[in-house]
């Protein structure tokens, strides 16, 4: 399992038949731990895990300045904005929301150039509020087109069907009728005798 | 049903963007004040832009503004649709529903240009109200060709990037205008 000894490597190992697990540096053979021990080494790897993860969240998250976060948040907004549009939403009025936070944005990245950081970060959270309230107004707005599209797409086709019907009985009709008047002429039809000359 | 479904599909949808730029009446006219394009600090410009979403759905542009000389590369549409390469000294951006055109009005002068020898360079600019100085310095013999270069930029849902141009009906377009000036009048420096 272990390959170059000299090499100093992290082996976790956890044995079929025997359930058990080793830890350690260059291991030659897995050590046998208890149920405990192992248990304790897997809640130690996964605490570690989480915490690491959680302090890099974190040092991103402070690196993002509020213009950027702000940012972010449009794109999001523009995402649902998109979608609503292509479900055939009319978002004209979430258009010109989303178009007054950028302008926002615009003016605190412009604030932050020149490091009014105080003012670009009060410009930058009033534009991604207009945002975050876009975000869940375009999913709605989405939802009803769908649902809108749906309606449509249901009374076209029950409107062919009953349209086909019509003209299915309007002509088993018409032909009823036309086979009615042929009955009749034939009906009423005479025999003239044949005048000889 | 048949005849149903074909009525059903859309007729072929000729996708495009349109940016153009108008004078200060709002006509392809009367650019520069007197029409003399040879301007001086302080003559102030008044110009509109005008970008017309014809994609057939939403989308986010952003107009880009730079500043260049004879020699420096503008935009390129014939191979790959290229940007130019200078920084933009102004931009902006906005969302335009389908069918919506957006007309931006621009006033701008020059702030603050020397001339040493045979070089005139512009430092400073004002643009809608604010005196910008990043990206625009720039300089040309004897202040001949300047130009100011107006591009359009997309942004495209898939990289998630704003980039200069768009694809339309399976083509590669862009769009741009460029207006030439010149600053031949500024005196030499003592």
């Amino acid at each position: 399992m272990i390959e170059g000894a000299n090499e100093v490597r992290k082996v976790l190992f956890i044995g079929r038949s025997s359930c058990a697990l080793s830890y350690g540096f260059i291991v030659q053979r897995p050590v046998k731990l208890s149920i405990r021990s192992e248990l304790f080494l897997l809640t130690v790897l996964f605490s570690a895990l989480a915490i690491s993860t959680f302090a890099a969240s974190f040092v991103v998250n402070a690196q993002v300045s509020p213009v950027e976060h702000a940012l972010q948040t449009g794109e999001r907004a523009y995402a649902e904005l998109k979608a609503a549009d292509e479900a055939g939403a009319n978002i004209t009025t979430l258009a010109a929301q989303f178009n007054a936070a950028l302008s926002l944005l615009e003016n605190a990245s412009r604030f932050e150039k020149t490091g009014d950081n105080a003012t670009a970060s009060a410009l930058a959270s009033e534009a991604e509020n207009s945002f975050l309230a876009i975000i869940p107004a375009a999913d709605s707005l989405r939802d009803a087109a769908l649902s809108k599209q749906q309606h449509e797409i249901t009374d076209r086709y029950i409107g062919i069907l009953i349209g086909a019907l019509i003209v299915a009985v309007a002509t088993v009709a018409v032909l009823q009728i036309y086979s009615r008047i042929r009955w009749r002429q034939f009906a009423e039809l005479r025999i003239k005798p044949k005048v000889e000359a | 049903m048949y005849v149903v479904h074909l009525a059903d599909v859309p007729s072929a949808y000729d996708q495009y963007f349109a940016l153009y730029t108008l004078g200060s009446a709002g006509l392809a006219e009367h650019y520069f004040p007197g029409d003399a394009v040879d301007i001086l600090p302080g003559v102030r410009m008044s110009w509109y832009i005008g970008v017309y979403n014809h994609m057939g759905t939403v989308q986010l542009v952003r107009v880009v503004f730079k500043l260049l000389n004879l020699t420096m590369l503008g935009p390129d549409q014939l191979s790959n649709n290229t940007a130019s390469a200078r920084e933009p000294f102004y931009e902006t951006t906005r969302l335009l529903v389908s069918n919506e055109t957006w007309v931006l009005p621009v006033a701008w002068s020059v702030l603050n240009a020397t001339r040493a020898s045979n070089a005139t360079v512009i430092h400073s600019l004002i643009f809608n109200g604010q005196a910008l100085t990043d990206n625009v310095e720039v300089e040309a013999l004897y202040g001949f060709d300047y130009r100011i270069v107006i591009e359009l930029w997309v942004y495209n849902d898939v990289s998630g990037n704003f980039s200069f141009g768009w694809t339309a009906n399976g083509d590669d377009r862009s769009e741009y205008n460029q207006i030439w000036f010149n600053m031949t009048r500024i005196s030499l420096l003592p």
